[in-house]
């Protein structure tokens, strides 16, 4: 979560802090997890409980297996997985449709 | 290049109140959409730099770009935020829309930039999320379809936002090269002021000097060149003036001079001719009068010669009557002749009477008393006859002595006839030359009107003459005062010709 720009701050910084949003809100855009999609759950800090995990397998999704490079593949993540994830120092990553041999992946549109 | 920062300025700004529509939009989405409030996050932190960099009042190249990015990036965040919804289809197009708004700020490289985002975006996307961009999974060819689209797009923006920049620079270019211009012309306006100013100012002194009458001052300190003609002919006019008024005033005094010698000469002239037109008016009295008087010897002449003329007819008339008188005393000499026969006859008769009367007294004393009667009748008879006898002898003896002067008046008649003839010769002679003199002077008469016509027109020539003179009096002595009021006049200018040494405040004629 970038920070606004200070007054007065630097064009160069300006522009260099806008650049760093921008490859976040594609990368966001890209990977964030959507409805439909499996997510890949990537613990980043180390915690003790999972409660994002848990809040997702609470809200109807099941857990798919072991991510490639660790982590776990969650199918039909619930709606705010992402911001969860975030908090509880993880991140949820959709998995694109031709790296998901799931079934269960279908494609949206 | 201000007009093309205040449109940039202004794009920025359309682009920043369409951010934070796009904001509100995916504000509202977040309670729709099932991608939760991460769309509307990414949307504020993608959009608040350029929206920071912007009511800072920015518009460099930096926050174009940011703008730019940003405003690529909100159609992203959208089709994100409304993922596997109907809706990504028609959202597809705000990237078309984004893309055509940010030429708005006439700069190329946002468009340039945000083509690549949404380049970017979407070849990730079809591979990595092709549920976020397309229905129906990955698919390159509409990648490559979409990206032509854009291209062309860009194309078309890039050409436009680079022909609105060079507009607006060149116009920029022209208005400050017309300011420069402006400038550069009000520089020259306020040195030719600054100019026109000085050169005033130095010409107004020397008018105001020559305005009191200094003719000497010239212009020395030299003007800007534009003024230098100026100066020239200033001091040319100047001296020009100079000694127009040098030779006015030396021509003034010569005009006084020779006006006061007019005056003069005038003045006599006036007074020989009023001597003139007296003498012409006396002659011509006296020619009248001459010819009055002429006149009057001629109207004599005609009458003496008509006098003699008439003398002459008497002369000749008295000669008739002395031929009628010769022939009369003839006459009464022949008569004085028969009287005295008549005389002697009745001396004859007397004496016969007496000696009757003798006879008779004789005869009447013979016849005594008787007769005495009768001798007292025949002495009375015979004194009768004796007085008539001596009447008679009186008669005949005045008679003869009539006849002695009657042949003496004869003669005298005669010589009288003589000397009349004479006389009229001498009169016809006298009557000739008095009509010679009449005709004389009728011709002096008529010379004398001539000349006195001539003293006529000789005094009304005087008199015109001296109308003259003494209008030419007039006009000398008007002369000469206007000469010396001209004098006087050209006295108060000060010229370079009577500059004397001192020291000047003005610089002086050379």
């Amino acid at each position: 979560m970038p920070a606004t720009t200070p007054p007065q701050t630097s064009p160069r910084l300006a522009l260099a802090a806008q650049c760093a949003v921008l490859a976040l809100v594609v990368a966001v855009a890209e990977l964030a997890p959507r409805p439909g999609l499996a997510a890949l759950y990537v613990p980043i800090l180390p915690v003790q409980r999972h409660a994002a995990l848990d809040w997702a397998l609470a809200h109807s999704a099941a857990l798919g297996g072991k991510g490639p490079l660790g982590g776990m593949i969650l199918t039909a993540p619930p709606p705010g997985l992402g911001m969860q994830a975030l908090r509880e120092g993880a991140l949820a990553l959709a998995i694109p449709a031709f790296l998901c041999q799931s079934p269960k992946a279908r494609p949206n549109g | 290049m201000d007009e093309l920062l205040a449109v940039r300025r202004n794009g920025l700004k359309l682009l920043a109140a369409t951010c934070g529509l796009a904001v509100l939009v995916i504000g509202v989405g977040t309670a729709l959409a099932d991608t939760g409030v991460l769309p509307l996050v990414l949307a504020l932190a993608v959009g608040a730099i350029p929206l920071a960099l912007v009511l800072q009042g920015r518009a460099d190249a930096g926050t174009r770009l940011a703008m730019g990015s940003a405003v690529a990036a909100l159609p992203m965040i959208l089709l994100y935020q409304w993922s596997g919804s109907a809706f990504m289809v028609d959202i597809h197009m705000t990237f078309f829309a984004a893309l055509a708004m940010l030429a708005a700020m006439a700069d190329w490289r946002p468009v340039i930039l945000a083509a690549g985002l949404t380049a970017v975006h979407h070849l990730l996307a079809n591979f990595l999320a092709p549920d976020i961009v397309w229905t129906g999974g990955p698919a390159f060819a509409r990648v490559l379809f979409h990206a032509a689209v854009v291209v062309a797009e860009t194309g078309a923006l890039v050409i436009l936002c680079e022909q609105v920049a060079r507009r607006i620079q060149h116009q920029a270019e022209i208005r400050a090269q017309a300011e420069r211009i402006e400038a550069e012309a009000a520089e020259d306006r306020r040195r030719a002021s600054a100019e026109q100013n000085a050169v005033i100012g130095a010409v107004a002194a020397r008018l105001e000097a020559m305005a009191r009458g200094d003719l000497a001052l010239r212009i020395a300190e030299p003007f800007p060149p534009a003024y230098e003609a100026l100066r020239a002919s200033f001091n040319e006019a100047a001296a020009d003036l100079d000694g127009l008024l040098g030779r006015v005033t030396s021509a003034a005094r010569q005009i006084a001079t020779g006006s006061s010698e007019i005056r003069s000469a005038s003045d006599d002239l006036a007074r020989r001719t009023e001597a003139q037109a007296s003498a012409i008016a006396a002659n011509s009295e006296a020619t009248t009068a001459l010819a009055t008087g002429i006149r009057k010897t001629a109207a004599r002449a005609e009458a003496v010669n008509a006098a003699t003329a008439e003398a002459q007819s008497d002369a000749a008339t008295g000669g008739a009557v002395v031929e009628r008188a010769i022939a009369a005393m003839t006459a009464i000499e022949q008569s004085s002749s028969e009287i005295a026969q008549i005389v002697s006859i009745i001396d004859d008769i007397a004496f016969q009477t007496n000696l009757l009367a003798l006879n008779a007294g004789v005869e009447a004393a013979r016849a005594g008393d008787a007769s005495k009667g009768f001798a007292v009748v025949a002495n009375e008879v015979r004194a009768l006859a004796q007085r008539s006898a001596d009447a008679a002898q009186d008669i005949k003896t005045l008679i003869g002595a009539s006849s002695a002067q009657v042949s003496t008046g004869v003669e005298l008649v005669g010589e009288t006839g003589a000397v009349l003839r004479t006389i009229v010769g001498r009169i016809t002679d006298i009557g000739s030359a008095i009509s010679s003199i009449a005709a004389e002077s009728a011709g002096q008469v008529e010379a004398l009107g001539s000349v006195s016509a001539s003293f006529s027109r000789i005094d009304q020539v005087t008199q015109q003459n001296a109308a003259m003179v003494e209008e030419s009096n007039a006009a000398a002595h008007s002369l000469l005062r206007e000469a010396e009021t001209l004098h006087d006049f050209v006295a108060r200018f000060r010229l370079s010709s009577e500059q004397q040494a001192g020291a000047p405040m003005l610089s002086r004629a050379a």
